[in-house]
């Protein structure tokens, strides 16, 4: 091999082992993993509407936290999982800044909420997750 | 990232062989899914339909050693596998508004050694199958909580084998490339009580390289 081809092979690895490094970085950590650049809402406490539930009858669970730090935050959906009396759930929440007049400012879940429709008698479970992995774990007597 | 220095500091050892034939660059993708056979109660729950598969490789390629009808390949990529797990959305009254993802990443460099078996001209079109044992070595991921359980316990090396079979275009300076193959892992993604993560698969590479001539 001439010391022109050398040159030209080894300047061609160069550029290439470049472009993979270069690859590495840029497709590595930093991209989401939440698709839509949804996130999970991180719930400080949760309330049951008041009174005394009946089988049939409808249980609203009231949430309560910050859900983004301006006003084009705002609560996307749930994430459901029932099986009986057992209810998981995780909010998401959403920034729509397409309207470009975000105001700065809390804006929280202040007790917006989901309902459940308990199908038996007993304990109604409900689990929360949060976005750091822990859960908030809570429940009501159905009768 | 030593790993990966390392073994880009390899490359011009085989350089410097005898039979040195092309070297170039690659990228490839996966369209056939891997195994996903995870039983874990946890993820079930939000999580019920298997994820969709993605592999895509980005690398680099020689031909060592390389005799009439027989060289010695070497690939060396940067691969990336997502794992995009779809999830159905609710309004607060319970009701199905749509669907949407969550993706988990995990990204290896790849070491593929193979043989390779060709029929051809030196320039114009050959033919060639080939086969070889793969390493891939983890070293990043991007993993969302629902699926810690399963991606903070994957096995960092992994060990496979790749079989094929492609095509090239080989000019005085420069050579085109595609190729068909499967790569078959030996040592599992994942694996414990809860089932499995394999990621065999079926997928194509585009190429193009610097080609050497028979003088």
């Amino acid at each position: 091999m001439s010391l022109k081809n050398k040159k030209l092979l080894f300047s061609s690895l160069f550029i290439l082992t470049a472009i993979i490094i270069a690859s590495c970085t840029l497709i590595g950590s930093d991209r989401p993993t939440i698709i839509n650049d949804e996130f999970r809402i991180q719930v400080d406490s949760v309330q049951f509407s008041s009174g005394i539930y009946n089988f049939r009858d409808t249980v609203v669970l009231k949430f309560f936290g910050k859900i983004g730090s301006d006003s084009c935050y705002k609560l996307s959906h749930f994430q459901v999982y029932k099986e009986g009396n057992t209810v998981e759930l995780a909010l998401w929440g959403k920034k729509d800044a397409s309207s470009g007049n975000c105001l700065t400012g809390n804006v929280d879940l202040s007790g917006q909420h989901y309902r459940v429709f308990p199908v038996q008698t007993g304990f109604l479970d409900v689990t929360i997750r949060q976005p750091d992995g822990t859960t908030i774990k809570t429940g009501i007597r159905i009768y | 990232m030593k790993k990966i220095i390392f073994i880009i500091m390899l490359f011009p050892v085989f350089l410097q062989a005898q039979g040195f034939k092309a070297l170039g660059g690659k990228i490839g993708f996966t369209f056939i899914h891997s195994t996903w056979d995870i039983n874990d109660p946890e993820i079930n729950k939000f999580y019920p339909d298997k994820p969709k598969f993605y592999n895509a490789y980005l690398g680099v390629y020689g031909e060592f050693l390389s005799k009439k009808t027989l060289s010695t390949c070497i690939d060396l990529s940067y691969h990336l596998t997502d794992y995009s797990f779809e999830y159905t959305m609710y309004d607060k009254y319970g009701q199905n508004i749509g669907t949407s993802s969550i993706r988990n990443s995990v990204q290896y460099v790849s070491l593929l050694i193979k043989e390779k078996i060709r029929y051809g001209k030196d320039l114009g079109a050959n033919y060639y199958a080939f086969a070889g044992p793969r390493i891939e070595l983890e070293f990043n991921k991007n993993v969302d909580k629902d699926f810690s359980t399963i991606f903070n316990n994957t096995n960092k090396v992994i060990v496979g084998y790749t079989v094929g079979g492609g095509f090239s275009w080989n000019f005085n300076t420069f050579q085109l490339l595609g190729e068909a193959f499967w790569h078959g892992d030996i040592i599992k993604t994942y694996s414990s009580g809860n089932g499995k993560i394999l990621n065999n698969g079926l997928g194509f590479i585009i190429g193009a390289g610097w080609y050497v001539t028979k003088k």
